[in-house]
């Protein structure tokens, strides 16, 4: 990011990165909503849970309350994972066949992690 | 296109591809260029000139030169450095390409890092990060010593080694990723060269996107721990006032972040040249052979660029809105839910997708195939998580200032 010297302009600088960044952070996490209804409404019953793995606590909060709210499936499983380490562990205990969901924003931030997890294990991202 | 000068060295196993588009003022990389402690004939140097501009600032240097190629873009087209990487990789003969600044400063074992890193671990893409210098009084460049870039003014230096490759939570923000990324010759052909998408016009580019795609391939990314480049201040560094493709806020392209996603290997836009030569391996034709799409010179016109709206792009057939793939059709428009793009959910996309003929139509049916309770908790979502990133940044700025004051106290 370029470095202003005018107040104003790295205010305006500033604000407009932070707008930017949220905007994306929002519609990041509605089309996750969204798609995670989607799949709610074609998984048969019974059926192993989703996984949804984010990267932030703020998102699995968010999560957390519209599954408490019906508003996302109930077999949704929400992990936060902040360490590319951490990956492997939170799979390994998942039941088996349970369909992995990630976000995109995970998928960017241990993208080496993910691209090489993703060449053994199927997971959804959105 | 020109050629003006073409390299003669026979073998070299480096090929620099450095970059102007009639902007540099200081070509002092060939300076450290040529005090390197490997045998010259085993790197080459390229320049690419996007427009016409024979640059004077090459000239004390060109004796390092080895290929020297005009692109001849039309003067009222925007630059774009994707399409400056493809020409370099086509002509380059080494089989490692090496994209860096060409106002960098690199030690005399830069080259031979290179070599050896690729020789212990063949299946990498390799980035060297960059320690960045702010003071002014560097300018214009006066050949500081090494030591000098790192003391007074550098604004990375932790330890003598950057602060970004100290960092494994963000390192796509606090990496230099367009410093220096080294891969081979025959990765990048295989990913189709660096990707020439309208996003990347301007200031929000760089080799990043292919090493994200060598990623996606399979490539592992290293960086140096022990090599690195250097970087003094100019005006117009950051580019400031430049076109702006669709970033993340901190200037990452969100169409090469949408590669790491999507898992995706190959451009959006592929040159025609590398598709010939990743498609009929073994067939390289001269320099001459590299071809630069004709709508180009239309589309990245600077009058057609300062109107692009949100359908104008002439690459642009989808769209993303709240978690649904909107499509352009003959008729109209086509939405579905991203994840019917992925295997397990594909067979269900005619039964979710929604067809209308304009985007204030197809959004007005996507709203209401969602339930009522679902869009009734979207503006309390939207609300929460501005107040929560607000709070978080103002915490972190406070903690920063608290930070300084502290230090400021106690010298």
């Amino acid at each position: 990011m370029p470095r202003v010297k005018n107040p104003w302009k790295r205010f305006l600088a500033k604000w407009i990165q932070y707008r930017i960044e949220t905007q994306l952070l929002v519609a990041n996490l509605l089309g996750l909503i969204v798609n995670l209804a989607f799949m709610g409404r074609f998984r048969p019953r019974g059926a192993p849970p989703i996984v949804v793995l984010v990267d932030s606590h703020r998102e699995a909060l968010v999560l957390w309350l519209l599954r408490l709210l019906a508003v996302i499936p109930a077999q949704c499983w929400i992990r936060v994972i902040r360490q590319p380490t951490e990956l492997y562990a939170i799979v390994q205990s998942s039941p088996v066949g349970a369909t992995l969901v990630a976000t995109s924003r995970l998928c960017s931030k241990h993208y080496q992690a993910m691209a090489d997890f993703r060449r053994r294990q199927q997971v959804n991202v959105i | 296109m020109r050629l003006l000068k073409h390299s003669t060295r026979s073998a070299p196993k480096i090929s620099l591809i450095l970059l102007d588009w009639s902007v540099r003022e200081s070509f002092h990389l060939l300076h450290y260029l040529g005090k390197q402690d490997v045998d010259r004939d085993l790197f080459e140097v390229i320049i690419v000139e996007y427009y016409s501009r024979v640059s004077d600032s090459i000239r004390p240097f060109e004796g390092q030169v080895d290929t020297w190629l005009l692109l001849e873009m039309p003067t009222d087209c925007y630059y774009h450095k994707h399409l400056m990487y493809n020409a370099g990789i086509v002509v380059a003969k080494g089989d490692i390409c090496v994209i860096c600044d060409s106002d960098a400063m690199v030690k005399e074992g830069f080259i031979r890092a290179i070599i050896s890193a690729f020789e212990n671990a063949p299946d990498i893409v390799l980035h060297l990060d960059q320690f960045r210098n702010i003071r002014r009084d560097l300018y214009p460049f006066c050949f500081p010593s090494f030591e000098d870039v790192l003391g007074r003014g550098c604004i990375n230096n932790a330890g003598n080694r950057t602060r970004g490759l100290l960092d494994d939570e963000d390192s796509i923000h606090n990496r230099n990723y367009g410093a220096c990324m080294c891969a081979r010759r025959s990765d990048l052909i295989a990913i189709g060269g660096a990707d020439e998408h309208v996003d990347y016009l301007g200031h929000i580019c760089g080799p990043y996107e292919m090493t994200f795609r060598l990623v996606n391939l399979g490539r592992r990314e290293v960086w140096s721990q022990m090599d690195f480049t250097y970087h003094t201040w100019h005006p117009g560094q950051a580019g400031e006032d430049n076109h702006l493709g669709p970033h993340d806020g901190r200037h990452v392209s969100t169409t090469a972040l949408d590669a790491l996603s999507s898992g995706r290997v190959m451009p959006l836009a592929e040159n025609q040249t590398i598709h010939h030569l990743r498609v009929d391996r073994g067939h390289e034709s001269g320099p001459d052979s590299f071809q630069i799409a004709p709508e180009h010179r239309v589309a990245w016109r600077e009058d057609n660029i300062r109107s692009l709206g949100t359908w104008t792009s002439v690459c642009t057939t989808r769209r993303v809105w709240k978690g649904f793939i909107v499509e352009r059709t003959p008729d109209g428009f086509v939405a579905f839910p991203k994840i019917v793009e992925q295997p397990a959910f594909i067979k269900y996309r005619d039964e979710v997708a929604i067809r209308a003929e304009t985007t204030g139509e197809i959004r007005r049916r996507l709203a209401r195939s969602l339930p009522l309770a679902m869009r009734a908790t979207f503006p309390l979502i939207i609300f929460a998580t501005y107040l929560s990133r607000a709070l978080g940044v103002a915490y972190f700025f406070m903690r920063r200032r608290l930070a300084r004051l502290i230090m400021g106290c106690r010298a």
